[in-house]
């Protein structure tokens, strides 16, 4: 009988280590520096973690539907489908997401991004997360195998940026918004995991172009969080090139202009389950329809860093609590009138909106 | 019976060691595909007139000098138009004597800037090298820029 026991164990000790990879595996079971965790499928996506000292981040990247030919044309080295692409930290709350388009991939995300926005991390160690951030991009980029450039591209482009906390414009910024903060006994909210500042960077480029004319503008926006310390960025690329990428010149900012309770950055047509979403009605050149183009998306993301959540007043001229239309003046104080909209047939069509919005 | 153990325990092991070297060689990670990497997003954009032209212009062949490559561009551009029975991106053209003597009058930076490939890689350069609008009205009237 004893004999039998000690077959079984070891049979199903055989069986046991054959069981599914843990997508985030604990530190103790990486090695230091780069570790691909999963790069078997480049049509699929991409697992990484990065261990520095006593701390790990992981990668996460995903590849969503194929561009268009005439954005794939115009932009050959971008990668031909949209990317979303993520930085997980060691407690699994997300702090930086590049969407490709107006929906995560993996749906999963924006509930997680959602609990990351409600459980703000000490400032130091989000500074931290986005140090080795950076080093992982970059040693990511390094060892990449073969067909998985794309991958490569979008943390090439991370790589090349500074971390928010050695950012002049965003410390500068950070020390703004510390100005403003209220003295404790007014701040009611702080400590509850919900107190935010949001700020949306709005970037473009001409789109559509031959000889000196151009059909149009691309935008993208970056949207920040800050607690103590920049702890989420949001990258919504709006179907195209993202903010920051070559091509693409920063142009303005809108903020919350205030402290925020519980903020959501969510979808339009959305109760405000997700975070960071664009417009949800399908995406086309000729807006018009029931469906929005990249300016849209912009205009919403903007507009809901300045409101701070879904809903809203401002930009809800629809009435109706979740419905983005915005009608206002056009950008550089031209004059021209601009109509953006997530459902540009059911809001008195759109128009102008090949134009960059404003940022309010 | 101790023999039979023996034996026992081993088949057990070999076929524990089996099915550990099976499992790990069929191990591939399972991934649950959202969205398929080879549909097209927005592939309305690719049907559209605009998209017709531009894709013409940046697929037309290369021509002697970046003069030559514009003009290919350019008669690209109308031969889909046509085809497709809709208007040209450009309003009016000169006949090709005319367009390349105007075209090769430009300063070298503007003339790459003529070809659509060039122009598209170099847009920061292209935009410094914009010429006067009289130096392109010799060559060709474009519609204008959409609101």
């Amino acid at each position: 009988m004893r004999n039998i026991q000690i077959l079984a164990v070891a049979f199903l000790g055989a069986i046991g280590c054959a069981s599914e990879p843990n997508p985030r595996p604990p530190i103790d079971e990486l090695n230091a520096g780069i570790n691909m965790l999963d790069v078997s499928d480049p049509t699929w996506g991409a697992t990484a973690a990065y261990v520095k000292g006593d701390h790990v981040v992981y990668m996460e990247l995903r590849v969503g539907a194929l561009k268009p030919e005439a954005y794939r044309a115009e932009a050959p080295d971008e990668p031909t489908n949209e990317m979303d692409f993520r930085f997980v930290d060691e407690m699994g709350g997300t702090f930086y997401v590049q969407r490709g388009g107006d929906e995560y991939i993996e749906p999963t995300w924006a509930a997680e991004i959602n609990t990351s926005l409600a459980n703000p991390r000490p400032a130091a160690d989000r500074d931290r997360d986005f140090l080795i951030a950076r080093e992982a991009a970059a040693a990511f980029s390094a060892v990449a195998p073969k067909g998985f450039e794309a991958f490569r591209f979008s943390a090439d482009k991370f790589a090349e940026r500074l971390p928010p906390s050695q950012d002049p414009e965003m410390i500068a910024r950070a020390a703004n918004i510390e100005a403003s903060r209220p003295t404790d006994s007014e701040y009611a909210t702080w400590g509850a995991g919900g107190s935010w500042w949001l700020e949306g960077d709005l970037y473009d480029k001409k789109t559509g172009c031959y000889l000196w004319t151009c059909w149009g503008r691309h935008s993208s926006v970056a949207m920040f969080a800050y607690s103590t310390s920049w702890s989420l960025v949001i990258t919504g690329c709006n179907h195209g090139s993202c903010a920051g990428w070559s091509g693409m010149t920063y142009r303005c900012y809108s903020t919350s202009g205030r402290w925020v309770s519980n903020p959501t950055l969510s979808g339009e047509g959305n109760t405000g389950t997700s975070v960071g979403n664009g417009c949800l009605t399908p995406y086309d050149w000729d807006s018009g329809g029931y469906d929005h183009l990249c300016n849209d998306d912009s205009a919403y993301e903007l507009w809901q860093v300045k409101n701070g959540n879904s809903g809203g007043w401002t930009y809800n001229t629809a009435g109706n609590g979740w419905t983005f239309v915005y009608t206002g003046s056009g950008t550089g104080g031209d004059g021209s009138w601009v109509h953006y909209a997530c459902n540009c047939q059911n809001n008195s069509s759109c128009n102008n909106d090949w134009s960059r919005p404003i940022c309010p | 019976m101790r023999k039979k153990l023996v034996v026992l325990a081993t088949v057990a092991v070999l076929v524990a060691v089996a099915f550990f070297v099976w499992s790990r060689r069929e191990r591939k990670p399972k991934h649950v595909r959202r969205v398929d990497p080879g549909e097209v997003h927005a592939s309305q954009i690719d049907r559209t007139d605009t998209n017709a032209s531009l894709l013409a212009m940046l697929n037309a062949p290369d021509g002697a000098t970046p003069c030559e490559t514009a003009w290919n561009a350019i008669s690209a551009e109308q031969a889909a138009a046509r085809l497709r029975k809709t208007k040209s991106l450009f309003v009016w053209v000169a006949p090709k004597p005319e367009f390349l003597a105007g075209c090769q009058a430009l300063e070298p930076d503007a003339q790459k800037c003529m070809a659509p490939r060039y122009r598209r890689d170099h847009d920061e350069e292209c935009r410094k090298a914009r010429p006067g609008p009289d130096a392109l009205k010799k060559m060709l009237v474009a519609t204008p820029e959409p609101d």
